[in-house]
């Protein structure tokens, strides 16, 4: 009797030590799909792709890393790795409550020193971001960093392990909001100094902790257990790296990008029900290098501005689903103005004005290139209609340059392009600062179309500090006409936002500013 | 923030080739100037460039031979140490920028600069893009070049023979031509179809690229017709060549499908249980890229086919061309098929549906069904004075009532199974204890 017994659970611990095995064999190389949300996306060989002090954000940095503060679904401000802060009366100095139990993913502690840490190396000389004066820059001390003239950023200090404070060069309302951006967000300095390729196991302190990265495969992040608002839900998020003909359609991720929006509108289709529109808070346009011939005059931009054909443009490439972007704001963003005068579609008084330029006519014009992302020869639609557009009512031939998608910008902010180069924005945060300023004042780092304009600079200096609501929001419409009138740029569309998310993935909420949506959502009978 | 660039989007098609012209004058010296395939993934563009005087600046210019709107010079800055001696190398990977086309010819020329500020072109230099595992061999006629490797001279003369007389027939039936040579590659497997284009989707058995006049099939899931069906493409993209207008995909792969002759099974049942089951497509919806799903794609092929044949059987070939062209000189689809027959998207399916007496359109299958842009602002502007936090219960207000999913299930059994064998052990641990000492009182009895 003993001995069947003991038989029977040997039998059961054997079955038991098979299925454990089981799972830990499909945990090491392929998580259980039905407790992973699978996402598209796609793989850099750019480093500064992945590290948060540099990157141009494609989201999946907000999975692993996390800063101060954050925005929630309906876009509030709200604490992250800062439980509380306090703002001292002259709107200049802050100071940051840091959670007690915030944790890197090795478990080691995060303390104000660790903010310090990620601050000043963003700040560093040596790491040339170019994001840090747009997000960091109004600290005190910081751009006495960046151009090496300061050890140290003189505004932050820590008081204690969980206490910072920071003071800012003048009281802004929208400094704490520009901390949701991944410039800001907290790096572990053994990591980042363990190797040149620390990206690839990063010990940060978001919601996931990467567990698996296999080049061009797929990245595989796990819940941190640990995460100091609560575990995720979401056991796992995969990555798909590899591309694929409409993955979505096929049930190979959960939730996609739309490239064909009317098969999905169309209601007998049956992934209709899985669509989700929204405006997003994004802007596209071409960028004049205003510091080189011929952009350098306002009637060449004016010119070139009036013989693109923003309707056929957007009934044509997006099949009409897009919005005409005849100014800088995109619609929902505050400041955006239904009464702009934008620059018409008008041939025949573009070549009126290029005739009137200085460069007397298309005749006059040095050779232009157009510097857009690419590789090989193919070339963006986009780009193709704009060089017939001016072609055909200008007369005016341009030449495609072509720069690795991975290093373009590196390219661009090194001024390593044509005198026009494709660009988009999308707001970090709602508001119109972070479009005027961010992109439009003379000393802004994200200005790299070299733009100046002495009237525009003082109106908005003016507008970072002024405490009426109402007088702010009208100084940021002024400055949009003044870029307008200036042609300072070609405003081309705000797209629409789309996307595809299986019935199974709760919790979702398409917003217009990127947020770390993942740790909100579950699972239902996946 | 600036949208992080992955892989491209919109890809356009046919150009120029950028005109090359190499002016070194200077104590420089480039070698090891190749390129090596890694095929289908990647191709190592490297060289070893040498200088009397320090280089300082490399840029690699290239491209792929196909047409495009103008000029257009692809640029990239690979990495490198300034010296007098320079190894340089830059991988373009088709795992990340997708695939290119078997046969597609690759350019490419170095542009350095010493430090004395002297800069130095090297002459252009072309490579093909295939995977050279296969024994290729070529047979032509006319503008076709067709290459195989699997199958007698007797099957590349078939395949041969009916690409040129579909080349004849387009001619005569559609007014379509070319004077371009197309080249044709002949996969002898879906699988060494698909090891050629990891991307393509699992129910291809071919595709064309007529901006650099290539195609590949696979001969084991497609029969002759499937060239014509690829020829038709090749053709209808140089006819429509330009650099704003698009063809839509019902369009493009209806021509392709109505060249290939009478709909096959294929294509026609799923049709017939569409119109039977009220479950048709709606023309708008097939206009862009199809289903990645074979069931929803064979219905969108032959719902192509049907409303291009019923185009052409009810208005004729010439209204088909200039419909073409319309397409071509940048009009919508709305506009294109407005200004040659008189109605828009929803007429035409109108139209289309009665023909084949289906059910009317859904009224509701309109781009209205999406939701309408706001021109309202909607989020409360940063007031001046400064933002306080907002608490916000985190991730509970979203998981509230939601089952959690359990981190490990299968532990949690391991756990339960190897809890009951202790509690089985116990329980026959006891008994047996029990046995042992009553056994052990009656021994004792019988020895008392």
């Amino acid at each position: 009797m003993i001995k069947r017994t003991l038989a029977l659970c040997a039998l059961f611990i054997l079955v038991a030590a098979t299925l454990t095995n089981q799972v830990s064999a499909s945990e090491r190389f392929q998580v259980p799909l039905n407790q992973a949300l699978v996402l598209a996306g796609g793989e850099s060989t750019n480093p500064r792709n992945y590290d948060p002090a540099a990157t141009w954000p494609s989201g999946n940095e907000k999975l692993v890393f996390s800063g101060l503060v954050s925005f929630d679904p309906n876009l509030n401000l709200t604490p992250d790795l800062a439980e509380t802060w306090d703002i001292s009366a002259d709107g200049k100095t802050y100071t940051f409550h840091l959670r007690a139990n915030a944790k890197f993913h090795n478990g080691r502690a995060v303390t104000a020193q660790d903010v310090i840490y990620s601050w000043e190396r963003a700040a560093s000389p040596q790491l040339k971001s170019d994001t840090v004066l747009t997000y960091l820059g109004d600290i005190v001390g910081v751009k006495e960093m960046y151009a090496g003239q300061a050890d140290h950023i003189a505004g932050i200090k820590a008081l204690d392990d969980h206490t910072l404070q920071v003071t800012i060069d003048a009281p802004k309302p929208y400094f704490i909001l520009k901390l949701t951006f991944p410039t800001s967000f907290i790096v572990d300095k053994d990591n980042v100094e363990s190797g040149a390729e620390w990206y690839r196991t990063p010990n940060g302190t978001g919601p996931y902790r990467l567990i698996e990265w296999q080049s061009f495969k797929q990245i595989t992040y796990q819940a941190n257990s640990d995460f100091y608002l609560g575990a995720p839900s979401i056991p796992y998020v995969v990555v798909n790296l590899s591309q694929g003909y409409n993955l979505y359609d096929t049930g190979e991720v959960d939730i996609a990008g739309v490239s064909s929006v009317d098969r999905y509108a169309d209601p007998t289709e049956p992934l209709h029900n899985q669509l989700h529109t929204g405006v997003s808070l994004c802007t596209d346009y071409t960028i004049f290098d205003t510091t080189r011939p011929p952009f350098d005059d306002v009637n060449v931009r004016k010119a070139f501005s009036m013989a693109f054909n923003r309707q056929q443009y957007i009934d044509v490439l997006y099949s009409g689903h897009a919005l005409p972007a005849d100014g800088l704001y995109p619609p929902a963003l505050p400041g955006f103005n239904t009464q702009l005068k934008g620059l018409p579609y008008d041939p025949e008084q573009a070549r009126k004005l290029l005739a009137e330029s200085k460069y007397g006519g298309p005749q006059g014009l040095p050779p232009i290139v157009y510097t857009n992302a690419g590789i090989g020869t193919s070339v963006g639609a986009d780009v193709s209609a704009l060089a017939d557009m001016w072609q055909q009512n200008l007369g005016v031939t341009i030449t495609i340059e072509n720069l690795e998608p991975n290093f373009y910008f590196d390219q661009i902010y090194k001024g390593i392009h044509g005198q026009l180069f494709s660009s988009n924005w999308c707001a970090d945060y709602p508001d119109p600062e972070n479009f005027a300023d961010a992109l439009f004042h003379s000393g802004a780092q994200q200005n790299t179309g070299g733009y100046s304009n002495p009237d525009l600079d003082k109106l908005l200096e003016a507008a970072r500090v002024e405490r009426d609501v109402t007088k702010r929001i009208g100084m940021y419409q002024q400055a949009e006409q003044i870029l307008v009138d200036d042609a300072a740029a070609l405003f081309t569309v705000h797209s629409l936002m789309y996307q595809l998310v299986k019935p199974y993935v709760k919790g979702y909420v398409l917003t217009p500013i990127s947020i770390p949506i993942e740790r909100y959502m579950w699972l239902e009978g996946k | 923030m600036r949208k992080t660039i992955l892989h491209l989007v919109l890809i356009l098609t046919f150009s120029l080739l950028p005109a090359s012209r190499a002016f070194a004058a200077t104590q420089a010296d480039v070698t090891n100037n190749e390129v090596t395939f890694n095929f289908p993934e990647t191709a190592t563009f490297s060289a070893t460039i040498t200088s009397s005087a320090e280089i300082t600046s490399i840029v690699l210019e290239y491209g792929n031979e196909q047409l495009t709107c103008g000029e257009v010079v692809a640029k990239t800055f690979p990495e490198f140490t300034p010296s007098t001696t320079v190894n340089v190398s830059w991988t373009w990977d088709m795992r990340q920028f997708g695939a290119q086309f078997p046969g597609t010819i690759f350019w490419w020329r170095w542009r350095f600069t010493d430090q004395t500020g002297k800069e130095t072109v090297t002459d252009k230099k072309t490579i093909m893009w295939l995977d050279n595992i296969h024994p290729w061999k070529t047979v032509s006629s006319g503008s076709i070049r067709l290459h195989w490797y699997e199958g007698n001279n007797a099957f590349s003369q078939e395949r041969l023979t009916a690409a040129v007389n579909g080349l004849k027939n387009l001619e005569n039936d559609a007014g379509l031509k070319t004077d371009q040579p197309i080249d044709i590659y002949i996969y002898a497997s879906s699988t060494d179809m698909k090891d050629a284009d990891p991307f393509a989707p699992s129910w291809s058995g071919g595709q064309a690229n007529p901006a650099s006049n290539l195609i590949f099939l696979d001969s084991s899931s497609t029969d002759i017709s499937a060239e014509v069906h690829e020829l038709t493409h090749v053709l209808v993209g140089h006819f429509t060549f330009s650099c704003i207008g698009f063809v839509p995909q019902w369009l493009n792969e209806g021509l392709a499908v109505y060249s290939e002759g009478p709909l096959n099974a294929q294509f026609q049942i799923p049709l017939d249980v569409a119109v039977q089951s009220n479950t048709l497509l709606s023309v708008r919806s097939i206009s862009g890229a199809f289903s990645g799903e074979g069931n929803q794609a064979n219905l969108s092929y032959a719902e192509s086919f049907s409303i291009v044949n019923f185009l052409i059987q009810n208005y004729g070939h010439d209204k088909m061309n200039s419909l073409l062209i319309a397409f071509r000189d940048g009009k919508s689809d709305d506009e294109a098929l407005t200004s040659v027959y008189g109605f828009n998207v929803d007429g035409l399916e109108d139209a289309w549906r009665q023909s084949l007496h289906a059910q009317p359109r859904l009224a509701s299958a309109q781009p209205t069904a999406l939701a309408t842009p706001t021109f309202v602002p909607t989020i409360v502007p940063v007031s001046g004075a400064p933002l306080a936090m907002t608490p916000y219960a985190v991730p509970t207000s979203s998981l509230n009532g939601t089952p959690s999913p359990s981190s490990s299930p299968r532990i949690s059994l391991t756990i339960a199974l190897i809890g009951l064998c202790c509690l089985l052990l116990l329980i026959f641990g006891v008994i047996a204890v029990g046995f042992f000492i009553r056994s052990q009182n009656m021994k004792r009895g019988k020895n008392d």
